[in-house]
């Protein structure tokens, strides 16, 4: 699969406050990737400074192996960005606003923009202020994928909306992208909702990416194990990749990631009286990750 | 895009550009129903020119970016795959059209209307290089809306950024200005106000350039590091600008270094004259020149009597308050003293500027007009000071709705000052006559007389004050209304009377000889005339042919031995003509230089002298050799 996008080294701060530091990932093309990580943990300063928003302190962006840098703005024309709260000039109406953004881009297919319009159910002589936040998104939506671009990119774009239009959302649109071969990165605090759509998962935390792997290889390598000893609990099962670890009395609970036999193994020789070893949903999955 | 852009900064400014519509049809229609009006025109105009379109400008360079930031939308459009630079300047040119659909009908609309066309239009802003106030009247929004519309990056506030932007900008201007003069009196830089004009566009293009530089460059979403930003970018590019003008201001001296010639007062022994460099006189006997005192700053009004020379002398300074001195010294450049200066706070002169000064004949007095002492709480303007710097002695004539009193002469040995107080420039009739009144102030007990009212252009006061200084007589012409004819008058302190001199033709010039006892004149009619005072008449009168009398105030002067000096032009070049008592042409010596100008002449000993004023040079030519000596 080739290599779409690269971030290499990337430091952000404000002021003296550090947003993160030396941070590296890279976007492969056709795959939906999940950005994770709490409020504040700086997903949309990372989206800001990929879309050009904002500088970066240190770092490189490598769009197609050409560098990109701040005031760059072609590569812009192929991704596609919505942002958390759908930024418009309240001003325009529909039509008008995709009239406007058709400016900008070489490859703005009008066509499919009536037709994500009709899809969405949004009227062209509608006044973007009159809209909704659930419209606003689909109207940002379109206004993104009439442009037709490899790369979408999405700041948390669901929260706020109710359950209904959520899943159209994402079970709709974001899955059909991504079977279109179109490259998502999907940043959001609600990691349920990724559930069944992430290719891959980044986690951001405390200005690290602490995660980058395949949605399935984490979900297949993380595992919770309960124990029950016939006596005091050990004070740590003392293997590599703990996650979490608790102890009460006799019993002990540690989530572990890379899980392997060899691991299993080495729990085993602890001689416990009960040993329980369940898979676990990738909202825990990402509990476990923050927790530490 | 730019299209785009157009079409949406359009809309969004619409309320605003439907309000600069009312005002331009309340304009419109307050224009022509007081259009008979031509005081409330003006002020009409200059309500509009200088309120409300630097207003709006203002205001619509202070909005630019207030939707960007009033719906986070600066982040959507650096999104989009255009130039942060692009967005700028494509924003920028928007409102620049919206800005000028406003400007044009109002400067359309002003150009058409009769009254405005000799009005506030015509008028010239001499610190920025002669500007007309048509052209200000695009440029100045321009720099107004340029300005704000930079610091519109600043800040959604509207109202905040209109007052940040025109309050640095005004500063910054004052300041720019005032360092520009300085900039001039250190190297006399002959377009040292194009300097000014120049930075007044650096500047407000240093804020353009930084606001651009800004939005492509820093980090939009910090506002501390984005004004942060900003103001380095502007404060380097200004500085820059700064230095730019100051070299080619230096550069400039060097290369166009202005010459001076000014304050020529001549009498038989000697001339003196000021320059650029200092205070020089022309010793006539010896044939050579010699400065008598440098000239660190600039020198105001020069005025001699006896052996004395009173002079006022201005020292510009880089630091600290700017103050003048009235000084004295001999005649051969000696014992140089201090009378007054304005740089102590205790002086009752401090801070003023000199107006009018004059030195008795004897030179034992000089009166000088202190130009802002009106508001004081003396109200005491004119002053007489002994030239030794006693008996400081201050007046307050008392005189209602006076624009400016210029003082012509003392009179009664010294007892009395002959005065000129010209009315206020709302008493300028169309023809750009006014009225002054002569007086007559007794410097013993105060009392003011007024001897006659003249009417006529303030500029041709000018001459007949400079004519008396070797006499006590004033000559004046005298505008009468019911002939339209410009006559000669003599005003004789001694018998206290004015005499008509010559009125069956308008006199156009007049000088006096060296002694005072002899008035010659040329009249529109080509005549030219002389009158003795003690005499009572007109002793000799007669038609001049050949000689070049385009600016009769210039085109003649006596000799130290009362013959006449008049001017003919020869081609590209010129003669200075010798005249007899009977006005026969004596001999006629070629100028040498070429001038259309017609240089006024002057006599002192021997020597009958001309400025070329094309190059600031004096010459001379020796009578009784007829060579030329080149004397500055």
């Amino acid at each position: 699969m080739s290599e779409l996008l690269k971030i290499m080294g990337l430091s952000k701060s404000f002021g003296r406050h550090p947003v993160f530091s030396d941070l590296s990932l890279k976007l492969d093309a056709g795959k939906v990737y999940g950005l994770l990580g709490l409020n504040g943990e700086g997903k949309t300063t990372l989206i800001r400074i990929m879309m050009g928003v904002i500088p970066a302190c240190k770092g490189q962006i490598h769009y197609k192996d050409s560098e990109v840098f701040f005031r760059s703005a072609a590569y812009k024309e192929d991704v596609g960005y919505i942002p958390e709260d759908p930024f418009f000039f309240g001003g325009m109406r529909v039509g008008e606003l995709l009239d406007f953004n058709a400016a900008f881009y070489r490859r703005w297919d009008s066509q499919r923009a009536d037709e994500l319009l009709k899809r969405f159910s949004l009227d062209r002589k509608t006044r973007v202020k009159t809209l909704s936040r659930g419209m606003k998104l689909r109207l940002s939506m379109a206004v993104a994928l009439s442009a037709r671009p490899p790369l979408l990119v999405l700041d948390d774009p669901t929260s706020g909306l109710d359950v209904p239009t959520r899943y159209d959302f994402l079970q709709g649109i974001i899955r059909e992208l991504a079977d279109s071969g179109t490259t998502v990165l999907f940043s959001t605090h609600l990691v349920h909702e990724l559930e069944r759509i992430v290719d891959h998962l980044f986690i951001l935390h405390r200005g690290r990416i602490i995660l980058d792997e395949e949605h399935q290889a984490v979900k297949d390598f993380t595992r919770r194990v309960r124990l029950a000893f016939p006596g005091d609990a050990p004070q740590t099962l003392g293997i590599e990749g703990l996650l979490t670890e608790s102890r009460d009395g006799q019993r002990m609970e540690a989530i572990v990631y890379p899980w392997s036999e060899e691991k299993e193994k080495k729990i085993e020789g602890l001689s416990p009286l009960r040993m329980d070893v369940e898979p676990l949903t990738l909202e825990e999955i990402f509990r476990s990750f923050v927790a530490g | 895009m730019f299209k785009r852009m157009l079409v949406k900064e359009w809309k969004e400014k619409s309320g605003l550009f439907a309000f600069a519509m009312v005002a331009l049809a309340v304009f419109a229609l307050a224009l022509f129903a007081y259009s008979k009006d031509k005081e409330t025109v003006d002020i009409l105009a200059s309500t509009a020119f200088l309120v409300f379109l630097p207003v709006f400008s203002i205001l619509l360079g202070a909005s630019g970016f207030f939707t960007e930031f009033q719906e986070d939308a600066w982040a959507y459009l650096f999104s989009r795959p255009v130039k942060k630079g692009n967005v700028w300047i494509a924003k920028y040119l928007s409102l620049l059209t919206v800005l000028y659909a406003v400007v044009l009908p109002f400067v359309f609309l002003a150009r058409l209307h009769p009254a405005l066309k000799s009005g506030v239009l015509s008028f010239s802003f001499r610190i920025v290089g002669d500007l007309s106030f048509g052209v200000l009247a695009y440029v100045l929004p321009l720099l107004l809306f340029t300005t704000a519309f930079s610091f519109s990056i600043l800040t959604e506030k509207v109202y905040n950024v209109a007052f940040l932007a025109a309050s640095t900008l005004i500063v910054l201007q004052i300041a720019v200005s005032r360092a520009c003069i300085l900039l001039f009196y250190r190297t006399w830089f002959s377009s040292v106000f194009s300097l000014v004009f120049l930075l007044s566009l650096l500047i407000p293009l240093s804020f353009a350039l930084a606001s651009a530089i800004t939005l492509s460059r820093a980090d939009f979403s910090q506002p501390r590091l984005r004004s942060w930003t900003f103001t380095k970018r502007s404060a380097n590019f200004i500085l820059t600008s700064i230095v730019l003008v100051v070299l080619i201001g230096f550069v400039g001296g060097k290369i166009m270094k202005e010459r001076y010639i000014y304050s020529l007062r001549a009498r038989t022994d000697a001339l003196y004259f000021v320059t650029e460099k200092g205070f020089f006189k022309f010793d006539p006997a010896a044939g050579r020149t010699k400065k008598m005192a440098k000239s660190p700053s600039f020198w105001g009004d020069v005025s001699m009597g006896g052996d004395k020379l009173a002079f006022v002398h201005y020292h510009f300074r880089t630091k600290g308050r700017d103050f003048a001195e009235l000084r004295v010294m001999n005649t051969d450049g000696t014992e140089e003293k201090v009378l007054v200066g304005t740089e102590n706070p205790e002086s009752p002169f401090y801070g003023v500027y000199f107006g009018s000064l004059w030195a008795s004949p004897k030179g034992e007095l000089v009166a000088f007009i202190d130009l802002n002492s009106r508001n004081k709480a003396t109200r005491k303007n004119l002053w007489t000071i002994k030239s030794n710097g006693t008996g400081l002695r201050g007046y307050d004539l008392g005189i209602p709705d006076v624009y400016y009193e210029y003082i012509l002469g003392f009179a009664d040995s010294d007892r009395a000052l002959l005065l000129l107080c010209v009315a206020r420039a709302k008493d300028v009739d169309a023809n750009g006559r006014q009225v002054a009144r002569l007086l007559r102030l007794d410097l013993e007990s105060e009392q003011v007389e007024t001897l006659a009212e003249v009417r006529k252009t303030w500029f041709a006061f000018m001459p007949a004050a400079r004519e008396t200084s070797l006499t006590e007589r004033l000559a004046f012409i005298q505008y009468n209304e019911a002939t339209a004819g410009e006559y000669l008058a003599v005003y004789d302190p001694e018998a206290r009377e004015i005499a008509l001199v010559y009125y069956e033709d308008s006199v156009k010039g007049f000088r006096w000889n060296k002694a005072g006892d002899k008035l010659a004149f040329l009249t529109a009619g080509s005549k030219l005339g002389i009158y003795s005072p003690a005499e009572k008449q007109v002793v000799k009168m007669a038609e001049l042919k050949g000689y070049d009398l385009r600016w009769p105030s210039q085109a003649l002067e006596w000799t130290s031995d009362d013959r006449l000096i008049l001017r003919r032009v020869e081609g590209e070049g010129a003669s200075m003509c010798i005249l007899d008592a009977n006005f026969r042409e004596q001999k006629a010596l070629r100028l040498p230089f070429n001038t259309y100008y017609a240089s006024r002449f002057w006599s002192a000993g021997k020597y009958a002298i001309v400025e070329n004023t094309e190059k600031h040079e004096l010459w001379g030519a020796d009578l009784t050799t007829d060579k030329w000596i080149r004397i500055y």
